[in-house]
């Protein structure tokens, strides 16, 4: 996996295109250590000015197969404001693909002690209104994984995805994506009551 | 007085006013005169230039004028009825239905607002003004609503798009918008946009060009943009391969039109 497909993992696997619409941005993926690795992906839009960014879903897949883990959709969040696009600029594009080949080779090679360096790094790839965003929203929602590195990917809330096209499937219509997502809903209840 | 007898007519008289019309060609695009009857014209077209801003903004060319001679062309006419739709997205999130109005509009002759089409799709959760829609279900307007045949594509080579134009398919792409206004950038690629392909002008073989209706940028009809350029946006090059991939593609067709009439 090189630093292209890791970033493609939110947008071009079935899961990240059928989870998200397609007008959605993401940011680069954080990586974090459960034993083995996880990538996360926040998803955001802009404003025609780009600096509006509203984020919307988020994604957490593991590594290094792409299998999705979780999908939450954050609902209720501000919208978070700033100024004309960083990333419009080579430089920040250069620093978030050194970041995302580095992830890469992480990934092949796991160093657990690099992680924290690498949360640094992630965390410089996000345009700047987001990276606020984050750090008042979301950072805090998540451990510190050098702290406390679980033994075993624990997907947060499995059941509540699938119960959520479950309910899209009903709405729709579409009856192969409610067998789908009945079979999905089923095995993330059972495998949560364990 | 059918298309093809007014195109006559036109090359006849010099009168475009009545082809202009049914066309419903805007008046910043001009009918020119030519090719006469026997000659062949390598491009019906002509272009603006392209340049790019001083905020590094690519503005790609602009199809400002069809010769009329070249609308006896089927494919030509086609293009033409899609530049006499195109129209800016009205909300910040609406590409996809957009670019199905245009569609639908000029294949079926009706006159449908981005606004019924909205009303249409967010009842059937195909768009919302929140989320936009799903790449799954781009085209879910034109066919569950106005009978058009669809079928997407994943990942596909040039040759296979190519391929479906000439089939006569109307064509949907997802494109990184970011790339098309920054092709100098060096970024990766994410599909955020929905555009429909027009045709490929191969006249000069050493510039390949590709038109585009872009239904995010005020001046987005008939936007002429370098292959090079548009590929680079169009999916992330597959390095393995050495060949340019295009992400997604979605293709609609009239039911029961396997051939250009």
């Amino acid at each position: 996996m090189n630093g292209n497909e890791l970033y493609a993992l939110a947008s071009e696997s079935p899961a990240g295109q059928a989870c998200v619409p397609m007008n959605f941005q993401h940011t680069a993926p954080r990586l974090i250590w459960r034993g083995s690795w996880i990538a996360e992906f926040w998803y955001y839009r802009e404003d025609d000015s780009g600096g509006v960014y509203v984020p919307r879903y988020y994604m957490a897949f593991r590594l290094p197969g792409g299998a999705p883990l979780e999908m939450r959709a954050l609902e209720g969040k501000q919208e978070c404001l700033g100024p004309a696009p960083e990333l419009a600029a080579q430089p920040c594009w250069d620093r978030i693909n050194d970041y995302l080949e580095d992830c890469a080779r992480l990934i092949e090679s796991p160093k657990k002690g690099a992680l924290r360096a690498l949360e640094e790094r992630w965390s410089a790839t996000l345009p700047g209104p987001l990276r606020t965003w984050m750090e008042t929203y979301q950072l805090q929602e998540v451990e510190e994984p050098e702290s406390k590195p679980p033994e075993t990917a624990v997907p947060r809330d499995l059941p509540g995805y699938w119960k959520a096209r479950l309910e899209e499937a009903l709405r729709s219509g579409d009856k192969d994506a409610y067998e789908r997502a009945k079979a999905g809903y089923a095995k993330a209840i059972s495998e949560s009551r364990h | 007085m059918e298309l093809t007898q007014l195109t006559e007519a036109a090359e006849r008289t010099e009168q475009f006013e009545p082809l202009r019309e049914a066309l419903k060609l805007p008046e910043d695009i001009g009918l020119l005169e030519g090719p006469e009857a026997g000659e062949t014209s390598e491009c019906p077209f002509t272009y603006s230039e392209a340049y790019t801003d001083e905020n590094s903004i690519y503005h790609p060319g602009q199809i400002k004028g069809i010769c009329a001679g070249s609308l006896s062309d089927p494919r030509v006419r086609e293009l033409t009825g899609d530049l006499g739709q195109w129209q800016r997205q009205e909300r910040g999130m609406s590409c996809a239905v957009q670019v199905q109005r245009e569609i639908i509009n000029s294949v079926q002759g009706l006159e449908l607002t981005e606004s019924e089409l909205r009303t249409l799709a967010e009842a059937r959760d195909w768009y919302s003004d929140e989320t936009g829609t799903y790449a799954h279900d781009v085209g879910r307007i034109a066919e569950e609503c106005f009978g058009m045949e669809r079928s997407q594509y994943k990942g596909i080579g040039l040759e296979a798009l190519m391929a479906l134009k000439e089939q006569g398919y109307r064509l949907i792409l997802g494109v990184d918008h970011h790339r098309l206004a920054r092709p100098q950038l060096n970024r990766p690629f994410k599909a955020d946009h929905a555009v429909e392909l027009l045709d490929f002008d191969l006249s000069d073989k050493e510039n390949p060009k590709v038109i585009l209706n872009d239904p995010g940028r005020d001046e987005g009809r008939g936007s002429v943009y370098p292959l090079e350029i548009f590929l680079k946006a169009a999916g992330p090059a597959d390095r393995a391969a050495g060949k340019p991939v295009i992400h997604f593609v979605t293709a609609l067709k009239k039911e029961a039109d396997d051939e250009r009439q």
